[in-house]
């Protein structure tokens, strides 16, 4: 047996151009120590890298890293949609940052590139063929954020959330990888579908307990990347903590890292008799735990923060149906993966219009404030604000959001289609649920404005600083940067509201 | 060409009414001195040319129209059912049509003089008659009316029987200084919707068994009996409303808050005249339906007693007048029990003269006096001789004296009464036509009786003083109406007293539809009634003669509060209906309030409640924190070994 394996560098391409473009910002911010040019440096990378997915995408699936039959590293049509969606989702993440990193409270060079090793995790994740790859490249796209998260001058609240984060991490991926010993302990496998097809093989594997645990022990660690209750307390303490286009990144690439590390396994490694149920109980309770809690939310950042742990309850739903058996069919478990993908690519969409609006709406570098600083956003930016409204009705699911709807319609009926009636209506209680406060954020854009609207700072006396530093800009225009990442949000989310089958079709492949 | 003018015929006051609807509806600047105001002058303008071309129209029509005429269009095709835009025109449906557009014209006119700013409006107190929505309303009313009169379709019927509730409606609370306007507009609109609900069941029922709502269809269909009597029974429900049936008659008195003119034109030619008109539009379906020509002729001769005997003792000349409109009715609809339509519609044609031309010459009294009690009038003959002479020749068209237009239409009536009764001449069973026979008859007494009361307390006798608050020198020297309040007063007086001549003439009584020389016939049937009539009237006359500062309902005795109360069924209305009913709405209230919104808003509050429950464990330190991570997946996975490895 040659130690030297040949390795199919073109498949690795996205992943080199990754991490060229993490290698080239650092060496950029190095050299040329001019904040601009390790921006563009590391946008540069960021279109390159999604290029580079979609044409290696493009040319039919790949594999190296092979042991006999099994890869680590297969490149297909959904490793190259996640890279090019993590691409898009950095390149926005970028544009969000200009107005921050124009005020200088966070190093330039460290923050980009600290984003484009995040984004290396998530292009090689989405080819991740084991769980050893898996796992390692779910670490490369949340490591730097706990970084990332902390990386605001000064400020207690962002490092408080960055240690948050970082300990509910660590005891999350210890979690996931007790599961994946457990797992090659029972098994002797890694790779992903040679898991799959040893344990719908040797069905008695199923009955040895520890095959269970090691089962639920993965799933519940993964869980924690799309903060699903119970694993969830860290989420809106950090993205509240967190600068505003963090958490914008937080609540896009890190949930979609996750869910696309929670398919993987679910789809192709573990026996949906088990995965099935956990997944159903921890779709009903981030639905519910999500939805509840955000109701009472007085901080803006915080309601979205929890919202979106609502909205991984959604993701999750579909692949509750596997819990019953009517809902393990070829076509129900398709039809379920698919939802699952079609609901994510929705759901990012709409946050990240979300977050860039209230990017455009808050002062440059300030954080998200109270819901009573966003009264009367309408009038002074009615544009922004109008987008803004759209990505809340969306996400709460209603017409004009039609994206939000097509997607919710498309959860509950793969839910109906596998027999899982009970959770759709979970899903449809949570949704009636969820119109509260995203319909009580949209209206507040539309109140007239409070008293004292025009010392928006004082409202947060924490804030004293920023609200000094963003006195004078609070009344100018957002940067165009933002301006134009929330149009192409936006823009998608109408286009794939009006077409959703492009989602769809793309989904189910 | 005739099916173009019976379009034309409805469609000119609508048109006239909906272009007047949007004139500015209180005058501007304040100053309202009549003639001031231009919006009031094109309302007027609008208003009279309304009616004033409907009357062309029906004129025209009448001088055409021969034998029916129908025109239809496919309006909508529904599964089966046929809904048709069209007129059916006939004689009956001419004449009638020139009595509402004759009675409109006139009501339009008068109204000019008598919304304006009065000798009784306080000085330098500018009243808003809001003259130019009044005036609309109005020729809205007439257009409605007009429609029910042409429709050939029972949806269009439906139609046009629909607006004139709201338009009643409207104008009956017009007069925003009387407290009662808008209780009465109230009980109006929703005692005719009772009747209407049953009124739209059985269109829909005719509908449905036909196939189809065009009138000719309906009619000619062959509908199975039990169909038929439950459609003719509903349909008349909607009838006793609109035509103040027992026991849907209670809103008719009530209306009298409505300014006079308005009164008038429901009185005589649009409102209570379309109930009987759509039963003898109807009637080939009624006579073959001998149940419900037997319910309607109870109802009629209950409906003719009553509103006569309530007539006897009121105090309010307007009510009187409301009164015996409800007993007068009651002739109509007996006439129609006994399978005489002609007969009913050459009553509703005289009825429609004489009691406009009251109800004018009352407003003519009102107007100068101020009031409308009987017991502050009298001695008005000398002072506004044209108005006595007007509500002489009412009243005597009113209790029939010969030769004047009530006497030839009410024998008519009592004729086809007694032929049913005496030979069974008529569709329905012998004993209606006793009961409407005997009802009419006993009706021409009490109907003489106080209408001899009525001229006597008012226009003779000697002048009473006013009451106080309305001591003022003008209502002390009360005058005849200025032209354009006489004007319509006398020509209305013409037809009111001629009328009846018309039942000579074969070219009328042919329009009908009545038999030849049925009216005619003068006899000794006609001394029976006679004998009736001058007896009640000498009752009055004796009365008063012996006290003629006193009101002859004196001699009532105990019976007259019950009388005047109209037997106390609006009490019973109020015990049987109305406090059940506000009953069942306040418990049903609160069970909405209670029930359902308690457990919306308990859900809703239970579900913040939830939230800040969990947001509280939610603030919890770091540790707390990855020890419930820890935790949860502690408890997850033993959930999922023990419960997966029992499965």
């Amino acid at each position: 047996m040659s130690l030297v394996q040949s390795v199919d560098n073109v498949a690795l391409l996205p992943a080199y151009l990754a991490a060229g473009t993490a290698v080239l910002v650092l060496l950029a911010d190095l050299l040329v120590a001019r904040a601009a040019a390790t921006v563009a440096v590391a946008a540069a990378g960021a279109v390159a890298t999604g290029l580079g997915s979609a044409v290696v995408g493009a040319g039919g699936p790949r594999a190296t890293f092979c042991v006999a039959a099994d890869c680590s590293y297969v490149y297909g049509g959904r490793a190259a949609l996640v890279g090019a969606l993590f691409a898009l989702l950095t390149l926005g993440m970028l544009a969000l940052s200009g107005p921050a990193l124009r005020a200088g409270r966070s190093p330039v060079g460290e923050y980009c590139f600290l984003l484009a090793c995040s984004m290396t995790g998530g292009v090689v994740l989405g080819a991740a063929g084991d769980l050893i790859t898996l796992i390692v490249a779910l670490e490369t796209l949340t490591l730097p954020l706990y970084v990332l998260v902390g990386l605001r001058r000064g400020s207690l609240a962002s490092a408080e959330a960055a240690v948050t984060f970082f300990v509910v991490s660590v005891v999350a991926t210890t979690v996931t990888l007790l599961g994946a010993a457990l797992l090659y302990a029972v098994t002797g496998g890694l790779h992903l579908d040679r898991l799959g097809a040893l344990l719908a093989g040797r069905p008695d594997l199923l009955d040895v307990p520890l095959t269970t645990a090691a089962v639920a022990l993965v799933l519940l660690g993964l869980a924690f990347k799309v903060a699903a209750v119970p694993f969830h307390a860290w989420a809106p303490a950090t993205y509240d903590g967190a600068p505003l286009p963090v958490a914008a990144y937080l609540s896009t690439a890190s949930k979609l890292g996750g869910v696309v590390a929670l398919l993987a396994v679910v789809q192709r490694a573990l026996p949906a008799e088990v995965t099935g149920p956990v997944l159903a109980g921890l779709a009903v309770l981030t639905m519910t735990v999500g939805n509840l809690v955000a109701l009472r939310q007085r901080r803006t950042v915080r309601l979205l923060a929890w919202s979106s742990v609502a909205q991984a309850g959604y993701i999750l739903a579909p692949l509750g149906a596997l819990a019953l058996a009517a809902g393990r069919t070829a076509d129900a478990r398709a039809a379920a993966y698919a939802a699952a993908v079609a609901y994510t690519v929705f759901f990012v969409v709409l946050e990240l219009a979300a977050f860039a609006a209230l990017v455009a709406l808050r002062p440059a570098g300030a954080d998200g404030g109270t819901l009573a600083d966003l009264r009367g956003a309408a009038r002074r930016r009615p544009w922004v604000a109008g987008a803004f409204a759209l990505a809340l009705v969306g996400l709460a699911g209603l017409p004009p959001g039609l994206a939000g709807l097509f997607a919710k319609v498309t959860v509950v009926r793969a839910l109906l289609d596998g027999g899982a009636g009970w959770l759709a209506l979970v899903v449809a209680v949570n949704a009636v649920i969820g119109l509260a406060y995203y319909l009580r954020l949209a209206a507040t854009l539309y109140a007239p404005p409070a008293e004292t609207a025009g010392a928006g700072g004082t409202a947060a006396p924490a804030e004293a600083g920023v609200a000094a530093g963003a006195g004078g800009a609070a009344g100018s225009r957002p940067a165009w940067a933002v301006l134009g990442t929330l149009a192409v949000a936006t823009l998608v989310a109408v286009a794939v509201g009006f077409a959703p089958q492009l989602v769809l079709d793309l989904a189910a492949r | 060409m005739t099916g173009l003018l019976g379009v034309l015929l409805p469609a000119v006051p609508l048109v006239a009414g909906l272009v007047g609807l949007l004139l500015p509806p209180v005058s501007r600047g304040g100053g309202a001195r009549a003639g001031a105001d231009p919006a009031r002058r094109v309302a007027v303008g609008l208003g009279v040319a309304g009616a004033a071309g409907a009357l062309l129209v029906a004129v025209a029509l009448l001088a055409r129209v021969g034998a029916s005429v129908e025109t239809s269009t496919t309006w909508v095709d529904l599964g089966g059912l046929r809904v048709t835009l069209g007129v059916r025109l006939d004689g009956a449906a001419a004449v009638v049509a020139v009595a509402v557009a004759a009675v409109a014209l006139a009501v339009q006119v008068y109204s000019v003089g008598y919304l304006r700013a009065g000798p009784h409006d306080e000085a330098g107190v500018d009243v808003d008659h809001r003259y130019p929505p009044y005036a609309a309303q109005i020729s809205l009313f007439t257009a409605a009316m007009l429609l029910v009169v042409v429709a050939g379709d029972l949806v269009m019927l439906l139609v046009g029987w629909e607006v004139m509730g709201l338009c009643s409606y409207l104008l009956i609370a017009h007069d925003r200084r009387l407290p009662g306007a808008p209780a009465a507009a109230m009980k109006a609109f929703l005692v005719t919707r009772v009747g209407d609900v049953g009124f739209l069941l059985g269109i829909a029922l005719l509908g449905v068994s036909a196939g189809s709502f065009r009138i000719a269809d309906v009619l000619a269909h062959d509908h199975s009996a039990g169909t038929l009597t439950a459609a003719c029974l509903l349909l008349l429900a909607g009838v006793a409303g609109k035509s103040a049936q027992f026991p849907l008659h209670t809103w008719l008195p009530d209306a009298m808050a409505g300014p006079t003119p308005v009164s008038a034109l429901i009185h005589a030619a649009t409102m209570v005249a379309a109930g009987v008109y759509a039963v003898t539009r109807l009637f080939p379906l009624f006579e073959r339906a001998p149940a419900a020509l037997a319910v309607l002729g109870v109802l009629a001769s209950v409906t003719l007693l009553l509103g006569a005997l309530a007539a006897t003792a009121q105090d309010d000349l307007k009510r009187v007048l409301a009164w015996s409109t409800v007993s007068q009715l009651g002739y109509m609809t007996g006439a129609l029990a006994v399978g005489a339509p002609a007969a009913a519609l050459f009553h509703l044609l005289t009825h429609a003269a004489f009691k406009a031309l009251l109800f004018l010459a009352a407003g003519a009294v009102i107007h100068a006096l101020g009031t409308p009690l009987l017991s502050r009038m009298g001695g008005l003959r000398s002072t506004m001789p044209v108005t006595f002479w007007c509500t002489a020749v009412g009243l005597g068209a009113l209790a029939g004296v010969p030769p004047l237009a009530g006497f030839w239409s009410k024998d008519g009536v009592l004729a086809a009464a007694e032929a049913a009764a005496l030979d069974s001449a008529g569709p329905a069973p012998a004993w209606v036509g006793w009961l409407v026979w005997l009802a009419g008859l006993a009706g021409v007494a009490v109907t003489a009786w106080y209408a001899t009361r009525l001229l006597l307390r008012a226009f003779l006798g000697a002048a009473r003083p006013p009451l106080p608050p309305h001591d003022r020198p003008i209502a002390l020297h009360p005058h005849d109406p200025p032209a354009v309040l006489r004007v319509p007063m006398l020509l209305l007086a013409v037809p009111a007293a001629l009328l009846g001549l018309a039942a000579f003439w074969p070219g009328f009584t042919g329009r009908l539809g009545a038999p030849e020389g049925e009216w005619t016939h003068v006899g000794p049937a006609l001394l029976l009634p006679l004998a009736l009539l001058v007896a009640g009237a000498a009752l009055a006359w004796a009365g008063w003669r012996r006290d003629t500062a006193a009101d002859p309902a004196r001699a009532l005795g105990p019976l007259g509060p019950v009388f005047a109360a109209g037997f106390r069924l609006d009490d019973v209305q109020h015990a049987l209906v109305v406090r059940p009913v506000t009953a069942l709405a306040r418990f049903a209230r609160a069970a909405d309030e209670r029930v359902v919104d308690g457990a919306v808003e308990g859900t809703g509050r239970g579900a913040t409640g939830l939230g800040g429950a969990l947001a509280g464990l939610h603030r919890a330190a770091l540790p707390r924190a990855a020890a419930g991570v820890l935790a949860g997946a502690l408890l997850i996975g033993l959930a999922a070994v023990l419960i997966g490895g029992v499965a």
